[in-house]
């Protein structure tokens, strides 16, 4: 889970994540305003503030559409700083569901 | 086995509907997750690391050809092609839909099959001994107890909000195939002075974040009161086991805080009051559920086939599979054949859809249709004709469970770790595969001999980590996998606590860490002393300098 500063900066870049309803499927808030699958395509979110608006939208989908939607503290590159992220992001590690 | 009647299925059947409706209703958002949460929790649909998993109760492991085509349907169609079996004598499926749950569910009922309490705070799944009925040394099936006490607990409204989940092991067998001391309630079928059987009752016993090994209740319980003392347990423990905290809310807890003295003294009191009530079973109610697992219609069978004997002579493969995952049957002429989900570098208890439809197949054939789910993941045949194990041995090596590792270091118990779980703090199943792959010679396995590795992800215990001769326990530091090795665990009669060996080694220094134990073992051990002996004998000193004097 993500932690935000008491200054309103955010501690790490963020990407919005949830589980689809219909599927349970990993998504990410994308830049068009849509849910991916890919956190290659997820919207990287710099700001404190606009964050936690988005998180309040993406709450307000869960009546139809999303359970459970968290930010997740990632690197530069988008990649999540967390191996539970990580390996919630990018699917099981042991060889045999690669 | 036991066979669903009119009423069964009738329940199992509505509760599909009822789900059906309940999660169209989610879908549709007419019920919010924190409404429906319990509802598909209460049918085994949790929501996890990646997706949506299901559930499913195979009750005290047992289960036919029939009901394993049905879980192959159920990967197949609702998941990707695979399952993975429990240490619950479970499966779960990993990518189930919420839009296809209510017809995954409706593949199960029309198999006499369910997904219900294997979540919650209730009784759930009832676990026993895998080779129940079947084993030599057995005293009687612990299954028909198993039956008796799943129609008992199920749905029982006074027992579905416990302060915490409830798991009861039968075993009717001295070696004690079921782990019953480290379950809630454990059962222990054996003789009196008098020659009669009985239960021993063990409670409070658990893994988890505070590892306890259960304390006998009372020695020996008449069958006919099996019920009424178990209520007036469940009765004890729901009046005072702690709900104010999620960590002490076990029974392990109440008995642990109150003493063995004052939780029979409580549950002998409610004994009293309800001791020869309705609950009290009938010897025809009793006999009524026994027939249903009467041993089977064995034909004779020859017990010395000479054929089996010129290929065990001829061919070493086939000698020791034999030798290592077919043990003896108490009808002459049969064997009970235990096939190993345990490959090389492959995910302790996983079976593909294809190949649940072939051991299904050669259990149509072979076994007079009937499987077993261990809890240590694997499955057995408990059937099988001495004379078939030529082809049963061809047919499970093309299957890919015939790898002869039973009860060895590379037959791992590993939790779903956190590739899958959303409880996890750190891999189980890579680690499983690494040494699995590190001991890939069969022959080093067996000079090794018998020993059990368990693997679990986070301090839950999934895994058994603290019943395992070697127990590797996922923990995170900053960010980073590591684990805690303990040794001398043991699930059997003698049950013990493995104890922690030193300091966590990090996920890449798992696999040499493991070895070096067995270094220390292999060098510390007399003739014929399994790995758990030496530990007892000499104490954890020469295996802990042997594995940090690496790291010095």
């Amino acid at each position: 889970m993500s932690k935000t500063s008491t200054k309103g900066r955010v501690a790490a870049p963020q990407v919005l994540t949830a589980n689809d309803l219909k599927n349970g499927a990993v998504v990410f808030l994308d830049k068009a305003g849509g849910w991916t699958t890919r956190i290659s395509e997820a919207r990287v979110i710099d700001d404190a503030a606009e964050a936690a608006t988005l998180l309040d939208k993406a709450n307000a989908l869960q009546a139809t559409q999303l359970v459970g939607p968290y930010l997740v503290d990632v690197d530069a590159a988008g990649r999540p700083l967390h191996l539970r992220e990580l390996i919630r992001a990018e699917g099981p590690t042991a060889p045999l569901f690669a | 086995m036991y066979v669903y009647d009119r009423q069964d299925r009738m329940f199992v059947q509505a509760r599909v509907e009822q789900f059906r409706d309940q999660a169209n209703r989610r879908l549709a958002g007419e019920i919010t997750e924190d409404e429906f949460k319990p509802l598909r929790l209460q049918n085994g649909l949790y929501l996890q690391l990646h997706a949506y998993m299901l559930r499913v109760a195979i009750p005290y492991g047992t289960l036919n050809a029939k009901q394993m085509r049905a879980l192959a349907e159920i990967a197949r169609r609702f998941d990707r092609s695979y399952g993975h079996f429990t240490t619950r004598q479970n499966i779960q499926f990993n990518w189930i839909k919420l839009e296809e749950a209510a017809d995954a569910l409706q593949v199960l009922a029309d198999a006499d099959m369910h997904a219900i309490q294997t979540s919650g705070n209730c009784i759930r799944n009832v676990t026993a001994d895998a080779w129940a009925g079947v084993a030599p040394d057995e005293i009687e099936d612990p299954r028909i107890w198993g039956e008796i006490l799943r129609q008992w607990s199920t749905a029982h409204p006074e027992f579905s909000f416990l302060p915490r989940k409830f798991k009861i092991a039968v075993t009717g067998s001295p070696a004690d195939r079921a782990a019953v001391r480290v379950h809630d309630v454990g059962l222990r079928m054996h003789r009196n002075a008098e020659g009669q059987v009985g239960f021993e009752v063990m409670v409070g016993g658990g893994l988890g974040r505070t590892p306890m090994i259960g304390k006998t209740l009372k020695d020996w319980l008449p069958k006919e009161d099996l019920l009424t003392y178990l209520e007036a347990v469940m009765r004890t423990y729901n009046r005072y086991g702690r709900r104010d905290n999620l960590y002490k809310a076990r029974i392990k807890i109440l008995v642990h805080e109150i003493g063995v003295e004052k939780m029979r003294a409580d549950v002998e009191k409610e004994f009293a009051a309800v001791k020869g009530g309705p609950l009290s079973l009938e010897p025809g109610t009793i006999d009524a559920i026994a027939a249903h697992f009467a041993p089977a219609a064995y034909a004779p069978k020859l017990a010395f086939v000479p054929e089996h004997e010129a290929l065990k002579r001829s061919n070493p493969d086939y000698a020791r599979w034999v030798a290592t995952n077919v043990v003896p049957h108490r009808q002459p002429g049969y064997a009970i054949v235990n096939l190993s989900l345990k490959p090389v570098g492959g995910a302790p208890g996983d079976a593909t859809a294809e190949q649940m439809d072939a051991v299904a197949d050669v259990a149509e054939q072979y076994s007079l249709g009937e499987l077993r789910v261990t809890h240590t993941q694997n499955l057995v045949l408990p059937h099988v004709a001495v004379e078939d194990l030529r082809t049963i041995w061809a047919k499970v090596t093309a299957v890919g469970f015939a790898t002869p590792n039973l009860g060895l270091l590379t037959d791992i118990i590993a939790c779903p770790g956190l590739d899958f779980c959303a409880l996890a703090n750190a891999r189980s199943i890579p680690i499983a595969q690494r040494i699995t792959q590190r001991f890939a010679d069969l022959d080093r396995v067996h000079e090794i001999g018998p020993l059990s590795l368990k693997i679990s992800g986070c301090i839950n215990a999934c895994g058994h980590h603290h019943v395992g001769g070697i127990g590797l326990l996922g923990v995170e530091k900053n960010g980073v996998e590591f684990y805690q090795i303990t040794l001398g665990g043991d699930p059997g009669p003698e049950a013990a606590i493995g104890q922690l060996l030193g300091p966590a080694v990090s996920g890449p220094e798992a696999v040499d860490a493991v070895e070096r134990v067995i270094e220390a073992y292999l060098t510390h051990r007399r003739p014929g002393e399994e790995f758990v002996a030496t530990y007892r004998r000499l104490g954890p000193a020469p295996f802990k300098d042997h594995v940090y004097a690496a790291r010095a």
